[in-house]
């Protein structure tokens, strides 16, 4: 039997990134863009069915989604025997193996990788030469022109907005969402800790309310 | 409502300040202290006083300063 195709498959983009406090940094502005240009983020942390196994989650994930971002740039242990993370490479190689083996929708995904530094990925991943990466420097603020790039070139979204409105409308979006959750009683901790989804829902409302 | 500038980081590895609603920057500096020094002049400079928002490079707010002036009670 035919397997239908997700109503938000064209719109969707899975996310395939670390989960720690640090990265939440690049997170924020990823989210932010994509659901500034329409499009619907999707990641492993957006539920938490402790009976879904998670690599269940992310084969899921990758077949719902036509589009994908791919962050390579922690691959680098940081401190002496700290082993390599190697879940993001190994999310990539299914994200790729599916798109490339499948015969239906799924051969028309489309993907941004990126890395912290130009050349880095290569050292690790040499099977990656060849490929068109994108790199943000680990900075919010490049990862919006990289993304922005990649949303003309790949996604086709040619009247996207410049990079410099977008960062700017970010900033906007983090003044009133601090100084609201704030007033709605949230500490810090509850700010750092705040799951995806709810953050993408206040997301969502401040677009709204500024159109 | 009073007015709000905003200093945020930019592209270039200096610092913007933007009055809220105005489409331009207001100005440009290649330090955010300069950026900080010029937006509080202005914000104190506004007839109801104003608030100047004050970024970190990756966006989250470092800090907020209220220059608003209280209205005077009536007698």
């Amino acid at each position: 039997m035919k397997k239908e195709i997700p109503k938000t498959f064209g719109t969707s983009v899975f996310i395939n990134c670390p989960f720690d406090e640090e990265y939440k940094l690049l997170l924020q502005p990823i989210l932010f863009t994509l659901v500034y240009v329409g499009l619907c983020p999707r990641l492993a942390s957006e539920t938490s069915d402790s009976l879904e196994p998670r690599i269940e989650k992310i084969l899921r994930l990758i077949q719902e989604c036509k589009y994908s971002i791919h962050d390579l740039s922690r691959l680098k242990s940081q401190k002496a025997n700290e082993f390599a993370r190697l879940n993001m490479p190994f999310e990539l190689g299914i994200d790729y193996g599916c798109r490339r083996i499948a015969k239906n929708h799924l051969g028309t995904k489309q993907s941004l990788i990126f890395e912290k530094k130009r050349y880095e990925i290569q050292k690790a991943l040499s099977d990656l030469n060849g490929v068109d990466i994108k790199c943000h420097n680990n900075k919010p603020i490049h990862t919006i022109r990289a993304l922005q790039q990649w949303l003309i070139e790949t996604v086709g979204m040619n009247d996207v907005e410049s990079p410099s409105l977008i960062w700017r409308k970010f900033n906007k979006f983090i003044e009133d969402f601090s100084g609201r959750r704030k007033a709605q009683g949230y500490s810090k901790a509850d700010l750092r800790a705040m799951p995806v989804p709810q953050y993408i829902k206040f997301i969502k409302q401040w677009i709204a309310s500024k159109r | 409502m009073s007015v709000r500038y905003s200093v945020i980081a930019w592209f270039d590895g200096g610092w913007r300040v933007f009055r809220r609603g105005a489409n331009r920057a207001t100005s440009a500096h290649r330090t955010q202290s300069e950026a900080v020094e010029k937006a509080r002049k202005l914000a104190k400079k506004d007839l109801t006083g104003g608030t100047v928002v004050i970024h970190r490079a990756d966006g989250s707010v470092r800090r907020w300063i209220d220059y608003r002036k209280k209205s005077l009670p009536s007698t």
